[in-house]
């Protein structure tokens, strides 16, 4: 069976007027399913872009990025905008929330687009939200909720969909000590018990102590990986 | 500097960088400020024609009870009654003063529209005399000449300007036959400048009318016109009634205030319009500058300092606004419409003008005020910490 | 892709975004109120002036007068022309009238007493809140009258009495009596029918019409009727100028153009402002919400999606506004509360067509106002605008 992600020869740079600027060079990664993956490197080292590569929120400038088989980079605008919402969950440093929504439908937002019934919707966001230990709180809003909480709240969003990837984007970085331990050790938990794979971004040692294998970019390039 | 001013420039810079917001305002308030004027100036523009309108030294003499000109019918014997009454005024070979005429509304066309359909434009037809352009002070030919024959007819400015520029030489078509326009006439911007002038007695024949509608006459003693009016209308020898003339066609443009009233009211409800997207546009100022506001009064400029640049910005928005507005305004001046049968220019006076940029600075004034408050109320800390 | 979606739940999304700062929803609406209290206002007006004037103007009734005339009013036109034009193919029914102009018991007061031949008019116009009573007593009766119900309020007179319509200036007073009145749906509140032979004998002019109407068999005939008549009388003594009361109506229209075009353009300009007002109002909530909108599209909401909620944001709230100023203005003239200064027996109204067309005016207005801000909210990269704030 192949990896999840595979990533070889990638090769990402922007323009700045005529002058080339590259962001990744000649990148190879494979992520096999039921990884913990944590992306680490210094600011400017390209790992944002890479996690938006394999969002497909961006489109490389050269190279492959196949995951679970699909060249991603080859699907039209309108296909990936679906792609992205049955295979990709998101986790973010800001969480994200929309303010005007409750827990609830926060975490139904991505199911708006799913030609399921109501009560199928309602079924799986009450589950995503039980997972996560949320179930008592759905009806708040996002400005009720502690940071840890709506980090929660976000991670039962990336969850609900039943994703083949989870990407998180420095998901403990506006969170304290206590509340960022819980998040991750419910990441891991998701990971070792629920087998979701997780790829995320940190420059946090801690957070990045929690995740199976760690990836170290630096100038756009894989220095080493460490288990 | 306990109590430091924010420089006006400071409001000026900001009014530039949220450029689509304050275009935006900008536009609504010339809006309502142009709407404002432009329909005040139409009662301006006709009330300049009713009150333009008569000499002073004449009165026109209607029928007993008639109320107008169309509804009066002065039989043939007192027109010489009327003529040669004591104190009338004699031009300089010794005839009286005295304009007869004959008044109808007909509906009227260029020679080049078809009749069938579409109504023709309601026109006041005035049969009239030589005397009249004696009588009538400041009406004048301006081209051609005096009708000679029935089917010869004078057209005034404004009318043959609404007829699309007819001159002499031209044809309209009214009370079912083709009239040459042998002259144009002007008169000061009278009322009579939105009328045919045909020869009295060619206008008798085409009605099969003998009676006139009245007699315009010219007073030989100004100084004594009330008595003189009053002699007049007690006559035995004649019934009538005996108007002053100014005060004839003041009468008339009376209704023109309607527009006057509903320029107000559309200026007023326009105005509340922008005033609420003026509101809009400053509370968004305001939520994006918050901890810049936080910063300034950290720096020491008072409570009162930052609410008052904000609502300086409103202000001059308005300010701006209303010039635009009054600048639009003014392209309409002189802009030529014609209501059932009266032609007239909107006459767009400074006065106009100054109450549409008073408008301008009340909604900018108005929209300011609770964002300025809201800006002054702001606690340092809290502004400062802002997302 | 249609069916790929929950509509109730976009919507509920919608309703929260467009409440999400309330003083500024507040504002949008307000200025979407007063923009279409104006317009539906205006449009009032204008209905109320074109159905005036098209109120009596049916399709198939015909207008006779003297081709020229000094006043619209004078009683100048044979009566014996309506024995022609009745004989004419095509004309169902023809009858007189002419007017007198007086005043009731009030100084100043105000009624039109129109002279008609009872049984060819009542014929011609049946009305609907006169009985088969009241009719016959009318035709029978040489001095007997039938009178609007404003006229019967406003001089505290009933039906019955014998009642004196004074004349204004040298028009003789007349002397009536009311056998029954004319009912409110007919729009005749201030006039008053009488006997046209009895308006002659009171004020002179014996046999003579204002105008003669008549109703031909069917519209399409009008015009080619209206013509042969005129050709007809063309060699008499009073020829005549006949045409359709729709071209008539249509006439009179046409001389107020320039106040129409004027107050119908200030309506427009009205709405158009409007556009920009919300537009610019959703503009800064898009402005606002651009990490959102950036989660939204990275959640897999497509661009059209994504623009989609933010039109739908603006005509919702246009629709609400549009709507609810609409209302304003239809309740308020059809309150009958605005009187036509000078004319009050004309009250301005207003019909739920005008109040349909300006309320549906409001769904372009909102998606015209919602295009540009859209448009903004997509054009990001999904990833830049994660990363939120301009």
């Amino acid at each position: 069976m192949t990896a999840l992600v595979e990533i070889s020869s990638l090769r990402k740079s922007y323009w700045r007027g005529q002058s080339e600027v590259p962001v990744l060079a000649d990148l190879d990664l494979r992520v096999e399913r039921g990884e913990f993956v944590a992306l680490m490197g210094p600011s400017g080292s390209g790992k944002s872009t890479l996690l938006n590569l394999i969002a497909g929120l961006d489109q490389p400038t050269e190279g492959s990025l196949r995951i679970a088989g699909h060249e991603i980079g080859s699907l039209s605008d309108r296909a990936l905008d679906r792609w992205r919402n049955r295979s990709i969950g998101f986790v973010f440093q800001f969480y994200n929330l929309v303010p005007v929504l409750s827990a609830f439908e926060n975490v139904e937002v991505p199911l708006l687009l799913w030609p399921i019934s109501r009560e199928e919707r309602t079924g799986r966001v009450t589950a995503a939200l039980r997972v996560v230990g949320l179930a008592d709180r759905m009806e708040h809003r996002p400005g009720e909720l502690s940071g840890g909480e709506q980090q929660r709240v976000a991670i039962a969003r990336a969850l609900v969909t039943d994703p083949l990837l989870v990407l998180a984007d420095e998901p403990t970085g506006d969170l304290d000590e206590r509340n960022a331990d819980e998040v991750l050790a419910l990441m891991r938990l998701l990971n070792r018990a629920g087998g979701k794979t997780f790829v995320m971004v940190t420059h946090d040692p801690r957070a990045a102590a929690q995740a199976g294998r760690i990836v170290r970019l630096e100038k756009g390039r894989l220095v080493d990986e460490a288990a | 500097m306990a109590r430091a001013t924010l420089p006006f420039a400071y409001a000026w810079r900001n009014v530039l960088a949220r450029k689509l917001s304050t275009a935006v305002t900008l536009l609504c308030v010339a809006v309502s400020v142009m709407v404002y004027v432009v329909m005040v100036s139409t009662a301006d523009g006709i009330e300049r024609v009713a009150v333009s309108s008569g000499d002073p030294r004449n009165v026109v003499v209607l029928s007993t009870g008639a109320n107008s000109a169309e509804s009066s019918r002065l039989p043939p014997p007192s027109i010489p009654v009327i003529r040669h009454f004591p104190g009338i005024a004699r031009d300089n070979s010794g005839e009286p003063l005295a304009s007869v005429e004959l008044l109808s509304a007909q509906e009227l066309w260029r020679v080049d529209e078809a009749e069938s359909g579409e109504g023709g434009r309601f026109t006041p037809i005035r049969g009239v005399t030589p005397s009249a352009f004696q009588v009538h002070t400041g009406s004048h030919l301006v081209a051609g000449r005096l009708p000679r024959e029935p089917g010869e007819i004078l057209v005034g400015r404004l009318l043959a300007r609404e007829l699309g520029g007819v001159g002499v030489g031209d044809s309209v078509r009214f009370a079912g036959r083709v009239h040459r326009v042998v002259g144009v006439f002007e008169a000061r911007g009278q009322i009579f400048e939105s009328e045919v002038w045909v020869e009295l007695a060619s206008l008798q024949t085409m009605l099969d009318q003998r009676d006139v509608s009245q007699v315009v006459i010219r007073a030989a003693d100004p100084g004594r016109l009330p008595e003189w009016q009053e002699a007049l209308s007690e006559s035995r020898r004649v019934r009538v009634d005996v108007r002053l003339e100014p005060d004839y066609y003041a009468d008339m443009g009376r209704g023109s205030r309607a527009f006057a009233y509903l320029g107000n009211l559309v200026g007023f409800l326009l105005g509340l319009g922008a005033i609420a997207a003026g509101m809009n546009s400053t509370y968004a100022a305001l939520s994006g500058r918050v901890r810049e506001m936080g910063t300034l009064r950290a720096l020491g400029f008072g409570r009162g300092s930052v609410g008052a640049a904000l609502l300086a910005e409103s202000c001059l928005i308005g300010a701006l606004g209303g010039l635009l507005g009054i600048l639009l305004a003014l392209f309409f001046d002189g802009f030529a419409m014609s209501l059932m049968g009266l032609a007239f220019e909107l006459q767009v006076r400074p006065s106009s003008l100054g109450e549409g940029l008073a408008l301008a600075l009340a909604i900018g004034l108005v929209g300011g005020l609770l964002p300025a408050r809201s800006a002054a109320r702001l606690e340092i800390v809290d502004a400062l910490r802002h997302a | 892709m249609r069916r790929f979606t929950s509509g109730a739940g976009q919507l509920r999304m919608l309703l929260r975004q467009v409440m999400r700062s309330p003083r500024r929803a507040l504002l949008t609406f307000l200025g979407l109120v007063v923009a279409f209290f104006l317009f539906t206002a205006l449009e009032s007006v204008l209905y109320t002036l074109e159905e005036l004037l098209a109120q009596n103007a049916s399709e198939t009734g015909i207008f006779m007068r003297p081709r020229s005339r000094a006043s619209f009013f004078r009683a100048a036109l044979p009566i014996r022309y309506v024995e022609q034009v009745r004989d004419v193919d095509g004309v169902v029914e023809a009858s007189p009238a002419r007017f007198h102009f007086g005043a009731g018991v009030h100084e100043g007061s105000f009624v039109v007493v129109v002279g008609v031949d009872p049984p060819s008019y009542l014929r011609l116009r049946p009305l609907e809140g006169v009985s088969e009573v009241e009719a016959q007593a009318f035709r029978g009766d040489r001095r007997g009258a039938l009178m609007g119900a404003r006229i019967l309020a406003s001089n505290g007179w009933e039906v019955g009495d014998e009642v004196t319509v004074r004349g204004r200036g040298r028009v003789p007073d007349l002397s009536l009596r009311i056998v029954g009145d004319i009912g409110q749906g007919d729009r005749m509140g201030r006039v008053a029918l009488a006997h046209i032979d009895y308006l002659a004998q009171v004020m002179g002019g014996q046999g003579r019409a204002a105008f003669i109407q008549a109703r031909v068999a069917h519209p399409s005939l009008a015009l080619a009727i209206a013509r042969s008549l005129d050709e007809r009388f063309a060699n008499f003594a009073v020829p005549t100028r006949t045409r359709s009361e729709r071209s008539h109506a249509a006439g009179i229209l046409a001389n107020l153009s320039d106040v129409l075009v004027g107050l119908r353009t200030i309506g427009y300009l009205a709405l158009v402002i409007t556009i920009l007002v919300v537009g610019n109002a959703v503009a800064m909530g898009v402005r606002e919400r651009t990490m959102e909108i950036g989660t939204l599209r990275a959640l897999g909401f497509g661009r059209g999606r994504v623009m989609a909620l933010v039109v739908g944001e603006a005509m919702l709230l246009a629709l609400a506004g549009g709507l609810a100023g609409a209302l304003g203005a239809y309740a308020l003239f059809e309150s009958g509360w605005i009187a036509v200064p000078r004319m009050t027996d004309l009250s301005l109204h207003s019909d739920a067509s005008v109040l349909a067309r300006s309320a549906l005016l409001s769904l372009p207005v909102g998606a015209l106002a919602g295009l540009v801000p859209a448009f903004s909210a997509v054009r990001r990269p999904i990833s830049e605008a994660l990363h939120g704030a301009d």
